[in-house]
């Protein structure tokens, strides 16, 4: 199967590296390239009206940076930090130039390298996840890996949006027929 | 052609109108793509007003206006503007006078002569030439790069000091030794811009130098139409190096500038002796004697009074004048990117946090030895400087604003008429950069009001036992911990009672009030929709609303001041923090989560007695306050705070004073004042208007800083959320 952009002297493709970690029983990868550090869970301050799933704001050596909760944003249900939450901080490309943030994840497995010809696209499916934050579905070990886009995970305006987008494309699939 | 239409629409449309005419003054007509935010305006009136005569005006602007990103002429965008006034001024007029009809847009003047402009018919006027050739893509080594954006920066501080000595040479005369220093910059651009082939600065720069030759050989005087010349010659090359380095960012070819022949032939035609073409309204420079034409003029301050024999500027002057200005400082700079500065003072914020975190940990506070409590001190102190100074690092000196502002003052004095000096004190006060910038605007605004509004004709100031020259004065300085910038001018002042009236026609004061103080009425001015232009209807009207300035200063935490005596003057004093990034904040408690208030919105702290609240119906909750009766909202109800609520005798209430009102804030426990170091709050969190930033506090965690100015506007639905949390949570 021929890569869609095929490198330009012809060599083999390269496999991107991602970080890979856990969101209840799904696992999920994030490029390692937009991944600056991981750390362990700190004390978050809480802000008030804020969108249901920023978490709250940390001070990471003197920056004060929001944390998403993941699961809060894919719309599952919210549960008590353990040992193994950590918190993945990451640098996005924003409207405005790249912004820090942290994303909380339930547990960090490792850092893979998935080949691109592992890499399927992002299946039409209902499910608990929306398919316009991810990228492609990997493959490692048997294991299913989804690929996220986080910068389209981390500043899509609501949930609901993307939802009803989503939705209405459904719709429209089973108006086809 | 409509002409009724209801008030509040009129008084929008005004609004935008003076907006779109100031800025025409304020646009750089020649840089590309900086005539957005006028079309965009015009697009806006367009819209708002289809099918009325301010519509059908804003349409003919607008089309007018090239979308390719040409240049059109100062001179066609001054007439733009003053048709915009005057479509304003009619439109306050017939509101006042019902049943005047309003102007069509033919009626109003669109030709304006411009000095070398060919074109007269009204859709012509915006353009100065045929649309220049598209842009192509350059690809440009990163050395080259380098060395154009070297060379625009070098140039642009040569400008600056040619600026300024160009407004000297306004003023009385100027020295050899400046006069050179006028040819040398000239004479740098020129080569370095021939070695980085920009051939249109290079051809500016080689016929102004030759001008300045002239000048630098005595013969010819830098007044006149050679002192016009090179002013031009300045601000057209400002425009012309601005578009070399949004070419060279863009990687694409540098975009020829439209008005740059004009400026060519008018630099030359004054390198000849010849005249210029005469300009629309008479010039009249500041502190010299009129006369009949624009040209003969020789400052009075020159040594030969053989100033007639000439008409045409040259100067056969056996005397040197003077250098009358002071002696150039000369200050060792070094050039530093300024991203560098910018993370070195960021890094220094980091550390004075970390600093503070250490200092004030529980295990180190309590430390017994005295060896190392002495040592932590020291490095507090040591900390503190070293913010201190780089926090100076971002300090720019207030001198290059004021100059922009003596340029504005001239410009306006030759538009209106009317003689006017500028005078300007404390330039080298300091102020952080990105002030520097934001100061710009309200700035322009005042200026041109006290230009339209205050500052009477020749004939009323002669009547008044006036100087007829007016001057207007700028000036700054420090107090206290703020920088304090004041603008004077010694016109009509403030009326009250004017004032008052006006602002009874809009509806801005309730009957009853008359007990105002002064300080009071003259606030009024800063209110939405207030315009004093229809107040005299001899004057051209132009008003700006002075409420834009408000918001612009409030915005930079600052406030305003305004002192006034009719017939004397106008001063209008705005104090700003020395710095946007550190303010000083009171530290409350509700339940375990810890807020910040600015101290500068506070009014006092107080211990809460239960006979102090009280409840207005559905209103929510009102405290009395030694028989003053403030709103009362209670922190932990706002913001959604867990945890069981403390009775209010074991509460605290800290009255703020938000958009003139006093309301007072509930909270738990008040823990301290202290300076924070303001972060930015990330866009996309959430509904959060009513938080101005966040802080770190010295035990690690973040707070978050109340927006006081966001509370006290949208009181009336916080009152409502209030409400709602209260029934939720009885």
């Amino acid at each position: 199967m021929k890569p869609s952009h095929a490198s330009a002297s012809g060599m083999e493709e390269t496999a991107s590296k991602y970080m890979t970690f856990k969101l209840a029983k799904e696992e999920y990868g994030v490029e390692i390239l937009k991944v600056t550090e991981l750390i362990g869970l700190l004390e978050m301050t809480r802000v008030p009206c804020a969108k249901p799933y920023i978490r709250g704001l940390i001070n990471l050596r003197g920056k004060v940076i929001p944390v998403v909760d993941l699961r809060t944003k894919f719309g599952m249900p919210r549960t008590e930090p353990t040992s193994q939450t950590v918190i993945i901080v990451v640098q996005i490309a924003f409207a405005a130039g790249n912004v820090t943030m942290g994303i909380l994840v339930d547990e960090v497995l490792e850092v893979r390298a998935i080949p691109k010809g592992e890499i399927e696209p992002p299946p039409a499916l209902p499910s608990d996840i929306d398919t316009s934050f991810i990228r492609g579905v990997g493959k490692a070990d048997k294991r299913i890996v989804f690929l996220l886009d986080i910068d389209r995970v981390l500043t899509l305006e609501e949930r609901s949006e993307v939802f009803s987008a989503g939705a209405e494309a459904s719709t429209s699939l089973s108006t086809l027929g | 052609m409509n002409t009724s239409r209801p008030p509040e629409r009129a008084v929008a449309a005004v609004e935008l109108l003076r907006r779109a005419a100031l800025e025409t003054v304020m646009v750089q007509p020649s840089i590309p793509g900086a005539l957005a935010r006028l079309a965009a305006t015009l697009d806006a009136l367009c819209e708002a007003y289809a099918g009325t005569d301010c519509g059908e005006l804003a349409q003919r602007a607008r089309s007018a206006l090239p979308d390719d990103g040409t240049s059109v002429t100062q001179d066609a965008l001054d007439a733009a503007g003053a048709a915009l006034d005057e479509m304003a001024s009619r439109l306050e007029r017939a509101e006042t006078t019902p049943g005047a009809a309003i102007a069509t847009a033919d009626d109003l003047a669109w030709d304006a002569p411009s000095a070398g402009s060919t074109s007269s018919d009204t859709a012509g006027a915006l353009a100065d030439q045929p649309p220049a050739a598209t842009t192509r893509e350059v690809a440009r080594d990163a050395e080259t790069v380098e060395l154009f954006i070297d060379f625009v920066a070098e140039g642009e501080d040569g400008l600056s000091r040619v600026d300024e000595i160009l407004l000297g040479a306004d003023q009385g005369s100027v020295g050899d030794e400046r006069v050179n220093e006028l040819f040398r910059v000239f004479h740098t651009i020129k080569g370095v811009s021939g070695f980085l082939e920009a051939t249109e600065v290079t051809r500016l720069a080689h016929v102004t130098e030759t001008l300045l030759d002239g000048v630098r050989a005595h013969r010819l005087a830098l007044s006149g139409s050679v002192l016009e010349a090179v002013f031009e010659a300045s601000a057209c090359m400002r425009a012309l190096l601005r578009g070399v380095r949004e070419a060279v960012k863009a990687n694409r070819s540098i975009v020829p500038l439209a008005s740059l022949p004009r400026v060519v032939a008018q630099v030359e035609r004054a390198e000849r002796g010849q005249s210029a073409a005469p300009p629309v309204r008479e010039e009249q420079a500041a502190s010299t004697d009129v006369n009949d034409t624009p040209l003969a003029e020789e400052s009075s301050k020159e040594a030969v009074p053989h100033a007639d024999d000439d008409a045409e500027g040259r100067a056969p002057s056996p005397e040197v004048a003077q250098d009358r200005a002071s002696p150039v400082r000369v200050r060792e700079t070094v050039k530093v990117d300024l991203e560098r500065i910018d993370s070195v003072v960021e890094m220094i914020g980091e550390l004075i946090i970390v600093e503070s975190m250490v200092v004030n940990a529980p295990e180190v506070a309590t430390l017994p030895s005295l060896k190392i409590r002495n040592y932590l001190a020291q490095l507090t102190k040591i900390s503190r400087d070293l913010q201190g100074v780089t926090m100076r690092m971002r300090m720019i000196p207030v001198r290059g604003v004021f100059q922009k502002m003596a340029r504005l003052t001239r410009d306006l004095s030759r538009k209106t008429g009317k003689a006017v000096q500028f005078v300007q004190s404390g330039e080298g006060c300091e102020m952080d950069r990105s002030m520097v910038e934001r100061i710009e605007e309200p700035l322009v605004h005042m200026i041109r009001n006290a230009m339209d509004h205050a500052i009477e004709s020749a004939e009323e100031r002669r009547a008044l036992g006036k100087s007829e020259v007016a001057t207007i004065r700028l000036s700054a300085h420090h107090e206290g911990g703020s920088i304090a910038l004041e603008i004077s001018d010694d016109g009509r002042g403030l009326r009250r009672d004017a004032i008052l009236a006006k602002a009874r026609e809009r509806g801005l004061v309730g009957e009853g009030k008359d007990q105002l103080s002064d300080e009071e009425v003259y606030a009024l001015i800063f209110q939405p929709g207030f315009s004093t232009a229809a107040r005299v209807s001899e004057l051209s009207g132009r008003g700006v609303g002075m409420d834009v300035v408000k918001r612009s200063i409030e915005g930079m935490r600052g406030r305003i001041v305004t002192r006034s005596t009719s017939s004397v003057g106008t001063t209008f004093k705005l104090v700003l923090p020395l710095t946007l990034a550190i303010i000083d904040g009171l530290l409350v408690s509700c339940g375990g989560e810890t807020y910040i208030i600015p101290s500068l919105a506070i009014v006092e702290s107080l211990q809460v007695s239960p006979g102090m609240l009280r409840t207005l119906g559905h209103r929510g909750e009102l405290l009395d306050m030694r028989g003053e009766i403030l709103s009362l909202i209670r922190l932990r109800r706002l913001f959604g705070v867990d945890g069981p609520e403390p009775l209010p005798e074991e509460s605290r209430v800290v009255v703020i004073e938000s958009a003139g009102k006093k309301i007072g804030l509930m909270v738990d426990e008040v823990v301290t004042e202290q300076q924070i170091v303001i972060k930015p709050l990330s866009s996309g969190l959430g509904d959060t208007d009513l938080l101005a930033g966040a802080a770190i506090l010295s035990d690690g965690k973040v707070g978050l800083i109340l927006n006081v100015d966001r509370l006290g506007n949208e009181l009336g639905g916080l009152r409502r959320r209030h409400h709602e949390q209260t029934e939720a949570n009885p």
